[in-house]
């Protein structure tokens, strides 16, 4: 399997054995950084999820939120059409927690932003 | 509402679902120019008229584009309708537009006579003149015109002047007619196609043609006609048939087929208001037989409009431009006025004629059909004709039968128009005084306020949709097409029309701007009427402690909304400030690190005036993480890194005037600014910061072909209305450009459901950051398409798809490739520009690369006391970046001012940095820019750091600071991108090494090389020790081996003992004016006989150089057919100097220029080497040498060529010769050695011996020549070893060479 790897902007090019699914030896990363990154995205690749609910009483129609940690990739669609039957009401804060862990992913969502009630 | 019913319904099986609207005196079909000048003349009496448009809007079709010109009347054929109405309308067009508050100049035109055919063409014109009684007319000298037009070509011989030609503005013009007639009671039914028209039986009592049918107010006689569209019918007693392009079939709507409209179309330019005054009249051409040429006018609204081309096309709605048509007009266009820049277009546009059979208008009752009037074939001069139209039509009527009673309340005037823009100061101030929204600017381009916006929508025949505003307004008009205004003026039009965002139309159905709301149940705010109010947020030093108090009690989540909102309720009228120490001028990231730093450096009062409702800038619609890894250690969102320094910047103090423009900046820092609360200002500042960011590139300037359906936005506004207005742009969206703003929108509207169905990318790498490339493109499968493009835009209304083809090396399309993706959208990321136009207001001097102030090394700009910072410098990727200069811009600007930059100003001196001397920076080989562009020893902040782009992306290269031969520091990078800013230190401790007078170059190079040196080490510790490492030397020419055609007494056996002693040797000149053959003879003469392997030019090292690393490019090369053998033979693809060239369009650009010596030199090929650059072809010199040394003096050299192409275009060579790493890499692979067995040997410092020191060989001079061995200890470059002459170097190599 080969793929880019994106931790710093050197990009280097991995080129992972794979054994029945399982990764094995890494190649062509150029720190250890790189060996981190190729097992989990050969086994469980994550990223964070920015996105936006609805928002009530802010003078503005959306809140944006982010999940607290990275999320399984895979699950990305699914949390935001959960969040897209969210409705928050303003006053807001950042850093409020909207979701708790969210679809079991470990990860809380939260406001991104302060929003005053109107 | 009238709800007249039609006598007898059994006539029209249709009718029985149709809705009767009424029953009129006159309907006029089509509102553009004509229709609407016949409806306002009509509307002078007491008539009952309708005008009817089948568009959105009025002026929708060739009123909405052409030339916008009032001709003088010179070009009809004497005794034709069009002479007489020309001259006529001419005539009263300046009374009509004072009337309807329509600008209107009369500039007066020239036709230009370029030989003595086209001369006699102004003779023939001039006595059409005459006759169609145009008055003043007079042909002048070429010398004349260039005097009344400087920037028309050389080639002029003559032209016809006519001082009453004008300009104005086709749609204001008809919209200001429609508004009147309106106004004065005419109805106007818009989206009203004329579907059918039925004939009505005439009722006993109405004998045709008698005037008896015309008695409407007694409602006694029957109307002639019933006019149907698709759900309404009126009726009316007479017909005027104004509709333009489909007159032909309105006509035949009633059986009367006698004329038809053959479309033309027209391909326009319209070039940025920069350029508005490049010429002051109409600039025509000669006639030809296909039309009257290219024009260059400004225009009414002070842009610069070339065009039109002529084409008879089959389809009335084909408005698509195309790149062949465009370049026609370009080149058209330049041999007129040759300076024209037609990179400064900002939109290109198609209109089309609506041309007749027999060339002349057809104004006339119809011959078979009662009642009916044609007023068709309008075209040219039929903007200038259309008041006289008018005028002609009613008469017309009253000749069949209707009576024209005068309207005693008729009132010319239309309601005046307030343009903000024209205001003066007092003006202004009293427009926001007395309306608030009057300080709210929607576009910035075109200083359109909310209130004009408004107004337009709200006026009697006002505008409905997104072009209906342009129009009126001007917004959306500018250089950035919209790309800021789009979604403001959406939500105004919204808000006006009571309808939902989603339902707005660029131009009526089926063109709406969005595809609708991205979640369900999205609720719309109110947004208030009257704008909303600017709010201030921060505090005035006085009330810090009073805050801080607040602060520690008050709510934490809060406290920086909180106090946002309380500083200002709506409306309320504050007193503006008159004076700060320092001011900013925006409040992005770079603004508020800015004013943050100013605080704490001890400035008291620190003023941010940002022209949004809330300090932030871009960030707020950011939302995506990835900011602040460099400051903060972790990855933040846009609105999370936003906030920490809002908070920061009100916790220091600062004053942020929210919903406050800047409309003006002088050299003395006097700022002129506008807010709903404070009104129209002044302010002094002592410093002034400019952090006023960087726009989108728009639509208009790619000018891709074809035609101009909605869905098209920029990727930034896109994420505003998706992340901000809760709204998709559309279902399927293909997006062009593969900066990080187009990776994260893929992302985005893949989340929020849209398909992204591609990216295409025009060049063979992506701009963006590979994370991102993988986490929004191939996380969800969405294909990226390197070396793509799109070519042209499909669908009327709403884009339908794209066309998207492979480009080349040279980016243009390869036939062949191409293929259409079916989309409703199409995303733009295809680059940023600072935005500077205030900068330019103020007097200071940008940058022709980063487009962005030239700065010094403390972001000052060239003025004193204005500082520069963050993205409008020069657009960065990284936030983290732009907070930093903005730290070092606040910090530098309080140094200034404490180092008493006002008080020095004051008196006339210059302040105390500008005396101190300066470090030149320059950008390297590999290098596109670097800044600052000037370093001092002093003042080195910790944000001090050299940033640069390569040209290029590469990978395992050295990043090189140098002073001369000195590396001052250097850097390995496995990978660098163009995309990816690069950035250096600056140290104290190498600034302290750079000589006086030297300048510090930053370049890249590759670092399998030899030259690179770790900074501060010595030169001598890569040299090698003895001569016995010397294995190959490069030997000069003159002045070593030969002195002009004399061999040097001193050369004759040095090759034999070279050869003797193992070693290899070169003979080099960077004299690329001959080829090596040429010298191998000149050697054989004086009886040197030498391998052609062993003879190297500067021609050679150009070869090398672009086989190896410019393989397949382009080449226009100025040098000897010497030369161009040498470039031929090797297989470089040359593009010839074409003859009879001309600059613009439609010209291969090539890949690159090379200079060499040209000795045979010529204007036209050293003219088009200046254009290939200037189109972006890069810029490569075979050599640097100012002079070559010629018998009895100097004659001027390759670098002395470079110099004037440098002067012409502002663009500096990348030269290859000696003493340049190319020479160096050309020796190695031409010889096989490696760098540390190359010796370069001759008699100058300069050239020979630095060629091989300063690449990590060795250096070594001969006195026979040039340099004397007193010139060494003053010399910068030290060459490792010293010999009177190659003989006793020869003696030296004898006997330790062999190894």
């Amino acid at each position: 399997m080969e793929m880019i790897c994106t931790v710093c902007p050197t990009g280097c090019g991995l080129t992972i054995e794979m054994n029945d699914g399982i990764p094995g030896k890494v190649t062509g990363n150029l720190c250890k950084r790189g060996l981190a990154y190729a097992m989990a995205e050969c086994t469980n690749p994550v990223r964070t999820l920015t996105t936006t609910v609805r928002l009530c009483n802010g003078g503005r129609p959306l809140l944006p939120v982010r999940t607290t940690k990275p999320v399984p990739r895979a699950q990305l669609r699914e949390m935001v059409d959960v969040l897209n039957g969210l409705s928050v009401s303003a006053p807001v804060a950042e850093g409020t927690i909207l979701v708790s862990d969210i679809l079991g992913s470990g990860a809380d969502v939260v406001a991104t932003r302060d929003v005053m009630g109107v | 509402m009238e709800k007249d019913r039609i006598g007898n319904k059994s006539d029209n099986p249709v009718a029985s679902a149709i809705v009767s609207v009424g029953s009129f005196d006159v309907a006029i079909i089509g509102a553009g120019v004509v229709g609407a000048m016949i409806a306002r003349e009509l509307s002078k009496y007491r008539l009952k008229v309708v005008l009817l448009d089948k568009e959105s809007d009025v002026a929708s079709e060739t009123s909405s584009a052409n030339s916008g010109i009032v001709h003088a009347g010179y070009d009809a054929e004497p005794g034709s309708g069009k002479a007489r109405l020309n001259v006529e309308g001419t005539r009263l067009m300046p009374q009509v537009c004072r009337e309807l508050d329509v600008p209107f100049r009369r500039i007066g035109s020239l036709v230009l006579a370029f030989d003595e055919a086209d001369r006699e063409k102004l003779g023939q014109l001039m006595e059409h003149g005459r006759l169609n009684g145009v008055p003043d007319l007079r042909i002048i000298s070429g010398d004349e015109v260039r005097t009344m037009e400087p920037a028309v070509s050389k080639a002029v011989v003559s032209a016809l002047h006519a001082p009453t030609a004008g300009i104005v503005c086709p749609y204001q013009l008809t919209v200001g007619a429609v508004e009147n007639a309106v106004e004065n009671g005419v109805r106007l039914m818009r989206s009203w196609p004329v579907r059918r028209i039925h004939r009505l039986p005439v009722s006993s009592g109405a004998a045709p043609g008698t005037g008896s049918a015309t008695v409407s107010e007694t409602g006694c006689i029957s109307p002639r006609f019933q006019l149907m569209s698709d759900s309404e019918s009126l009726t009316a007693h007479y017909v005027v048939n104004a509709a333009g392009l489909y007159a032909d079939e309105v006509a035949a709507l009633v059986g009367d087929r006698y004329f038809r409209i053959h479309p033309r179309k027209g391909e326009y330019l319209l070039l940025d208001k920069q350029l508005g005054k490049t010429v002051h009249t109409v600039v025509f051409q000669t006639p030809g037989p296909l039309g009257k040429g290219i024009l260059v006018t400004p225009t009414a609204d002070g842009n610069l409009l070339l065009g039109p081309n002529a084409m008879n096309v089959p389809d009335k709605s084909d408005t698509e431009t195309s790149s062949e048509g465009l370049g026609k007009v370009a080149e058209g266009a330049l041999r007129s006025v040759p300076t024209v820049d037609t990179r400064a277009v900002i939109r290109s546009f198609a209109g089309l004629r609506a041309a007749a059979d027999g060339g002349d208008f057809i104004i006339e009752a119809s011959k078979k059909v009662e009642g009916f009037i044609h007023a068709a074939g309008i075209e040219s001069p039929g903007l200038s004709s259309a008041p006289a139209i008018g005028v002609e039509v009613a008469e017309i009527l009253s000749r069949c039968g209707l009576s024209l009673e005068v309207n005693p309340n008729w009132n010319p005037c239309r309601e005046p128009v307030l343009r903000f823009a024209d205001f003066n100061p007092d003006e202004r101030a009293h427009a926001i005084a007395g309306n608030p929204a009057f300080g709210h600017v929607v576009c910035r381009c075109e200083t359109v306020t909310e209130a004009e916006i408004v107004d337009a929508i709200r006026r009697p025949a006002g505008a409905i949709t997104l072009d209906g505003v342009k129009r009126r307004t001007r917004a959306g008009m500018g250089r950035c097409q919209g790309g800021f205004c789009t979604p403001r003026v959406v939500e105004l039009l919204a808000r006006e029309l009571g309808i939902s965002p989603d339902a707005v139309t660029k131009r009526g159905v089926g063109s709406n701007i969005l595809a609708g709301p991205s979640k369900p149940e999205i609720c719309p705010v109110n947004r208030p009427d009257a704008s909303l109010p600017g709010h201030e947020i921060g505090r005035l030093p006085a009330e810090d402690a009073a805050a801080d108090a607040k602060r520690e009690g008050g709510n934490p989540a809060g406290h920086v909304a909180d106090s946002m909102h309380a500083a200002a309720a709506p409306g309320e009228k504050r007193m503006p400030p008159r004076h700060a120490s320092v001011v900013i001028i925006g409040g992005g990231p770079a603004g508020l690190a800015a004013a943050i730093e100013a605080r704490k450096s001890g400035m008291v009062d620190v003023v941010i005036l940002e022209r949004e409702e809330e300090p932030g800038g871009i960030l707020g619609q950011c939302i995506h993480t990835g900011f602040g890894v460099h400051l903060f250690g972790e990855e933040l969102t846009g609105p999370e890194y936003a906030q920490r320094f809002i908070r920061e910047a009100m916790a220091h103090g600062v004053k942020i005037l929210c919903g406050t423009m800047v409309l003006d900046l002088d050299r003395d820092r006097r700022i002129t600014a506008i807010s709903s609360v404070y009104g129209y200002f002044t302010m002094q500042a002592d410093a002034v910061i400019l952090a006023m960011g960087c726009r989108e590139r728009a639509a208009g300037a790619l000018s891709i072909p074809g035609a101009r359906p909605a869905g098209i936005m920029t990727a930034g506004s896109a994420q505003r209305f998706i992340n901000l207005e809760g709204y998709l742009p559309g279902r399927k969206v293909v997006i062009l450009g593969s900066g990080d703003i187009g990776l994260i929108m893929a992302r985005r509207l893949t989340l929020e459901g849209a398909e992204v169905p591609m990216v295409c990318e025009v060049l063979p790498y992506s701009g963006g950051l590979t994370r991102n490339i993988v986490q929004c493109l191939e996380d969800f499968g969405i294909p990226l398409k390197l070396s793509h493009t799109v070519i042209a835009l499909h669908g009327k209304e709403r884009l339908t798809g794209v066309t998207v083809a492979q480009v080349d090396a040279r980016r243009m399309p390869i036939p062949g490739t191409e293929f259409v993706v079916p989309c409703d959208t199409l995303l733009l990321s295809v680059g940023l520009i600072p935005e500077n136009e205030l900068s330019r207001q103020a007097g200071i001097p940008l940058d022709g690369v980063t487009g962005g102030p030239v700065v010094s090394m403390d972001m000052q700009t060239a003025v004193p006391g204005i500082f520069a910072c963050g993205n409008v410098v020069h657009v960065h990727d990284l936030v983290d970046h732009v907070s930093e200069e903005g730290r070092l811009a606040g910090r530098c600007a309080v140094q200034w001012l404490q180092a008493g930059g006002v008080m020095q100003r004051a008196d006339g001196t210059d302040a105390p940095e500008t005396c101190l001397p300066v470090i030149p920076v320059m950008a390297g080989s590999g290098v596109r820019y670097v800044l600052p562009r000037t370093l001092r020893k002093t003042g080195i902040e910790p944000e001090s750091r050299l940033l640069f782009r390569v040209a290029e992306p590469a990978r395992h290269v050295v990043l090189e600071v140098r002073a001369g031969d000195t590396v001052l520091a250097s850097i390995r990078k496995v990978r660098v991108a163009p995309g990816e800013m690069e950035s250096v230190r600056i140290r104290k401790e190498w600034l302290d090494r750079v000589p006086e007078g030297m300048a510090v170059s930053v370049r890249v190079v590759p670092s399998e090389l030899p030259s690179v040196q770790e900074p501060g080490t010595p030169d001598e510790k890569s040299s090698p020790k003895t001569l016995s490492d010397i294995r190959c030397l490069v030997l000069d020419m003159d002045g070593t081996f030969y002195l002009g055609d004399r061999l040097l007494e001193t050369s004759v056996g040095f090759l034999e003992t070279l050869r003797e002693s193992g070693r290899k040797f070169l003979f080099f000149t960077n004299n690329s004016s001959k080829s090596p053959d040429d010298y191998l003879s000149k050697l054989s003469r004086m009886g040197v006989e030498i391998r052609s392997e062993e003879m190297m030019t500067s021609g050679d090292v150009a070869v090398s150089f672009l086989l190896r690393e410019r393989p397949g490019k382009t080449v226009f090369l100025l040098g000897t057919e010497s030369l161009k053998r040498q470039f031929g033979s090797a297989g470089i693809r040359l593009i010839d100097p074409a003859s009879g060239w001309t600059p613009g369009f439609g010209n291969p650009v090539a890949d690159i220029v090379m200079v060499g010596f040209d000795t045979s030199l010529a204007y036209d090929a050293l003219s088009q080497a200046c254009w290939h650059i200037r189109a972006g072809a890069e810029f490569l010199a075979t050599h640097l040498d100012w002079n070559c040394p010629v018998e009895g003096g100097f004659i001027p050299d390759c670098g002395a060529m470079c110099a004037l192409v440098e002067a012409s275009t502002g663009r500096k060579p990348r030269f290859l010769g000696k003493p340049c790493m190319e020479t160096m890499k050309a020796v190695l692979e031409r010889t096989g050695a490696c760098v540390e067995e190359v010796a370069f040997v001759g008699d100058r410092l300069y050239t020979d011996v630095a060629t091989g020191v300063g690449n990590g060989a060795s250096g070594i001079l001969v006195l026979t020549g040039e340099a004397q061995e007193a010139d060494i200890p003053g010399s910068d470059v030290k060459p490792t070893w010293v010999f009177p002459s190659l003989k006793e170097l020869g003696e030296a190599m004898k006997g330790n060479g062999k190894r």
